[in-house]
């Protein structure tokens, strides 16, 4: 059944164990044979080929393996892994990168060809930085927190109201002096005029930043030193995504409609606008088995009695094999772990999807 | 020149790049945008790096090699720029703006990275640029877009991190949110302009009409919420940091004799095997085995790792460990890196020489494609290094080709569509432009465009014209 699916499909997706196609026999190398115009993307941890490709992997364990840890933690402290799943969007990204450019070799030659993405090389080779620093002296850059090697000040700062921070980054002498003007602190501005004298003293300079920082709300704060040309903005979270202004101007989030009881809900869509056409979320997420029938209805020699047989063998199932119990935890159990801080109970109406 | 040290460039044959004979004029500046247009390269498109007369400002950027020449030095500029051809062109200046359309007539896809507003008021805004080449992609990296309240902020590494909601769930709930090291932020944004530029390319060459692809660098890394929206979006819950990790494998780093270790439940093998990998059969205690028990037994199972791995190195214990398919990690930098077998097996480094700086390993092959292998054909230029070869060959290059907007002379075989809906011109199906002379020059084609007339209106080839197309004749000419 998976080779007669392969007849009506230009791209093959997927991320078994390297092994595990190949026992099927649905490895590329057999599927080219039915479908020379097949392009098939296999996503694995270290790649399908040398002596870690068998290996497990995962996230957490790839974001150390793959270099990105080693430069991301506190000043003095242990690595530290960031984000949710960073190895999962940057080996997305560079899929689809690939994909398009063996989309455009079929439209010229009319072969496919199979695209083997290995997560820990898409990883390593965003660090090359760090990679090349160490070629030249054999340093390393330094884990120093939300630091800059160079620029100073460049930090977070504690804003008002609870957890609240901004960000800002002075790059320049003369952004320091309008940030000094700012502060109203023309002595900062004379005794740290240089960048590298700010460098040298890194302390009193965020100190200085920071007490200015404290009281202010960390939107108005974002204004403010925006306005005088300096990269600044809140750390924000997740309410503050799906409710800024600049976001929706860019139709950033998109409602998507999910079955009752679910009903409308915004998923964030792409991170780019297009003028002339508009690449849109135009189909949610299916329902396990959803659209089984529908499908293999499209297959020659697929009738509905041979279909039934299928199910009926369960070579094609309506219901899981094998269920789970879902381990999801309730609220109040992911606020005693602190996985999340607050729960807004009008958090329908303040999205808009309440109703 | 490269010298290549990966398995395609041992296997002695340049197969040519998927993108063989696209054309990428690469405006941009910085780290996202010249990222992307080194991509795009990568895959095979001929890419020409268009410079303000003081050079990219990324020239500057650390690591610098001691002794190169000033704004030669950088060897960050070498990572982003490879597989482009440098030329100085101020585009500010109305001058330049001749060249500049000659350029930009000759390429499919247009980087640039100028301040929302800047091109327009230099009276080379994209749809002027869209004008002089109607099938251009064009594609403007900035740090919010090119409209909305936030459009004219400047961003900054720390700063697109902390406005995406990537450090709010970052650190640990008793320290400030923590941002990922070095300059995630643009490399992250160039990976999306590449994907988004090469999918506003097929788009362009499948209907002839060209595409302004609008990319905000925050949105970028704002896209890695994915998760922790919905607890929002379902829930209503706002995530943050959480409170330090007691379970060792929850992933958090295990210290070792000479690194970390990384270690996660939740993987193929029962988590018994520990008992072999540490050599010590606690392991296979069901306090520690099950989840709930390690919960309420966390301090003293901490204790147990920590005491097992802290004189084992870590490398071996992630070999031990993943061989006998636990999941597992290691805490890797540059040295490990560089010394990686499984990054040597693949091909991954190859050794780039330069005039100013000598040559060095730098991390090379993302993916890997079959028939069409990315390669490392040029080093990264120096300021100007191709003027005279670029401008002769714009000399000698048709345009691209241009659809007639207006009734035209019996030469034009440009139709309107003659659906009610669509406004726009179409290619005729039978009739193709003829690359040999100039794009106002058109001959019947002895090959069918794969457009289909149906109803007495002209429809673009669907996928399956396409594909019949390609496999029945010879490939497509690679100028047209």
């Amino acid at each position: 059944m998976f080779r007669d699916l392969l007849a009506t499909a230009d791209i093959v997706l997927e991320n078994f164990t390297p092994r595990v196609l190949r026992g099927w026999g649905l490895h590329y190398e057999d599927l080219r044979k039915i479908r020379p115009s097949l392009i098939m993307l296999s996503n694995t941890g270290y790649g399908a080929t040398g002596p870690w490709s068998s290996f497990p992997s995962q996230g957490t364990t790839l974001e150390a393996t793959m270099g990105i840890s080693a430069y991301s933690g506190y000043r003095g402290d242990r690595p530290s892994k960031v984000g949710q799943s960073y190895p999962d969007f940057i080996a997305c990204w560079t899929g689809l990168a690939a994909l398009f450019a063996a989309l455009h070799a079929l439209r010229a030659t009319g072969q496919g060809q199979w695209i083997d993405l290995s997560m820990y090389q898409v990883g390593a080779a965003l660090v090359p930085e760090a990679l090349l620093q160490y070629q030249l002296d054999g340093t390393q850059p330094r884990r120093i927190g939300n630091e800059h090697e160079r620029f100073v000040p460049s930090n977070v700062y504690p804003a008002r109201g609870d957890d609240r921070w901004v960000a800002l980054t002075v790059e320049t002498d003369a952004q320091w002096a309008a940030l000094c003007g700012a502060m109203g602190r023309p002595d900062l501005a004379r005794d740290f005029a240089d960048g590298g004298v700010r460098a040298a003293h890194r302390g009193p300079v965020d100190a200085a930043v920071a007490a200015w920082l404290r009281e202010q709300d960390p939107f108005e704060a974002m204004r403010r030193v925006q306005a005088l040309g300096i990269a600044c903005g809140p750390v924000m979270n997740s309410r503050d995504l799906l409710l800024d202004p600049h976001l929706a101007h860019r139709g950033f989030h998109e409602r998507v409609l999910h079955p009752q009881p679910v009903g409308w809900r915004p998923m964030l869509g792409r991170p780019y606008r297009w003028s002339l056409r508009t690449p849109r979320v135009h189909r949610r997420g299916p329902l396990y088995a959803e659209h089984n029938r529908e499908i293999l209805r499209e297959l020659p020699g697929y009738t509905e009695a041979r279909i039934e047989q299928l199910v009926a063998a369960r070579v094609v199932c309506d219901a899981p094999n094998i269920v789970k119990p879902p381990e999801s935890m309730g609220i109040a159990q992911l606020l005693a772990l602190h996985a999340v801080c607050e729960v807004d109970a009008d958090y329908r109406e303040k999205l808009g999807i309440a109703g | 020149m490269s010298v290549a040290g990966g398995p395609e460039a041992a296997a002695g044959v340049a197969a040519p790049g998927a993108l063989a004979g696209v054309r990428v004029l690469d405006l941009s500046t910085g780290i996202a945008g010249p990222f992307a247009a080194r991509l795009i390269g990568d895959f095979g498109a001929s890419v020409v790096k268009a410079e303000p007369p003081g050079g990219d400002p990324a020239r500057q950027l650390a690591p610098l090699a001691a002794g190169a020449p000033p704004g030669e030095a950088s060897l960050f500029f070498q990572y982003l720029n490879w597989n482009k051809r440098g030329i100085v062109l101020d585009v500010s200046d109305p001058a330049a703006h001749a060249q500049l359309r000659r350029l930009v007539e000759r390429s499919d896809i247009l980087v640039e990275s100028f301040a929302p507003g800047q091109l327009a008021r230099w009276g080379i805004p994209a749809t002027v640029l869209m004008r002089w080449n109607p099938r251009l992609v064009v594609t403007s990296v900035t740090d919010f877009g090119q409209t909305g309240p936030y459009a004219d902020h400047r961003g900054s590494d720390l700063v697109h991190q902390a406005m995406s909601g990537i450090m709010q769930i970052s650190g640990s709930a008793d320290r400030p949110p923590l941002k990922h090291g070095l300059n995630q932020a643009g490399l992250c944004a160039g990976l999306n302009a590449a994907y988004a530029s090469l999918a506003a390319l097929h788009c362009a060459l499948a209907d002839g009409v060209g595409e302004h692809v609008d990319l905000s660098i925050h949105e970028a890394l704002a896209s890695e919420l994915l998760m922790c929206e919905t607890y929002y979006t379902y829930m209503g819950a706002v995530q943050s940091r959480r409170l330090p990790v007691q379970d060792p494998f929850a992933g958090g780093p295990v210290p070792t004799r000479d690194g970390f270790i990384s270690i996660q439940s939740g993987g193929p093998s029962p988590l018994e095997g520990y008992a072999d990998v540490f050599s010590n059969e606690a392991f296979r205690s069901p306090r520690y085995t099950s989840s709930a028990q390690r919960t309420a037994n966390v301090a003293e199972f901490r204790a147990l790792v920590e005491a097992c791995a802290r004189d084992r190195s870590a490398k071996e214990l992630f070999l031990e460990g993943s061989r006998r398919r636990m999941l597992m990690g290691m805490v890797q930098g540059a040295p490990e890196l560089l010394a990686c077998e499984q990054l040597q097996a693949r091909g991954f480094f190859e050794r780039i020489d330069h005039p100013a700086t000598g040559a060095h390993l730098f991390p090379v092959h993302m993916a890997r494609l079959s028939a069409t292998p990315a390669r490392v054909r040029l080093r990264s230029p120096q300021l100007g290094e191709h003027q005279a070869e670029v401008a002769q060959e714009v000399r000698e290059l048709p345009p691209r080709p241009v659809p007639g907007r207006t009734r035209r002379s019996r030469a034009c075989r440009w139709k309107a569509c003659a659906c009610s809906t669509c406004r726009r011109w179409w290619p005729c199906p039978t009739w193709r432009p003829c690359s040999a002379t100039s794009a106002r020059t058109w001959s019947r084609s002895s090959r069918p465009c794969g457009w289909t007339r149906r109803g007495g209106a002209c429809s673009p080839p669907t996928w399956t014209a396409m594909r019949e197309r390609a496999r029945s004749t010879v490939p497509a000419s690679t100028c047209c």
